[in-house]
């Protein structure tokens, strides 16, 4: 296994338990790009329909996302676990961080409300990056 | 830290995924160990002592003088 594999894929890709768990986060997440994209939660009214089902999606993509990371740090050992910790624990920082500031500048400054797929998009680049940091770190 | 986990596997003739096997851990993690990138738990420095029968300070250095 290459480093650029760990890097990417998070272990051997050739595995077929990390092929299939790519896939499926793969394909999950490009269908919640296209729901957020196409339903603007940013000019949409919070007690409306479309903001129910959108969130109905967030939690069901949430509680996915949260089970295959389950499963994967089951099957890893003590360096992988560590390298997800560490970056989780950024991310996670990072996105906690920008969403008080987005809500400080909000509030003083009247910001108009950011569309979820913008919202989406930051999160899901904001974990990459701290992954990869974390992985080129470790391996 | 530094350790002598490749030579200590090329006398034994195995690969590194022969090592993870014995070890238990995945080929990435035996090839960060090598390369001095990640130091193993506790548990693990005493897996690799006992499979390779040596004090655990003598396959790892932390190049600390005391």
């Amino acid at each position: 296994m290459s480093r650029w594999s760990f890097l990417l894929f998070g272990g051997d890709i050739k595995e077929p338990f990390l092929r299939r768990m790519a896939f499926r986060v793969s394909a999950a997440s490009i269908v919640a790009g296209f729901v957020y994209g196409a339903f603007d939660v940013g000019v949409t009214p919070v007690a409306s329909g479309p903001a129910y089902g959108l969130a109905a999606m967030t939690l069901l993509y949430a509680a996915f996302i949260a089970y295959e990371y389950f499963r994967y740090y089951q099957h890893s050992d003590e360096m992988v676990r560590g390298t997800l910790n560490a970056s989780l624990a950024v991310a996670g920082l990072v996105v906690l961080a920008c969403s008080g500031v987005y809500g400080l500048l909000e509030l003083l400054f009247a910001l108009p409300q950011v569309k979820m797929i913008h919202v989406f998009l930051f999160a899901a680049i904001v974990s990459s990056i701290s992954w990869f940091i974390a992985a080129w770190k470790n391996s | 830290m530094k350790n002598i986990l490749p030579t200590l596997r090329a006398d034994r003739g195995w690969s590194q995924g022969d090592l993870a096997e014995r070890l238990q851990v995945s080929r990435q993690t035996v090839n960060s160990l090598e390369k001095g990138r990640y130091d193993p738990s506790l548990p693990l420095a005493f897996r690799i002592a006992r499979l390779f029968d040596l004090p655990i300070e003598t396959i790892f250095q932390d190049g600390v003088e005391i």
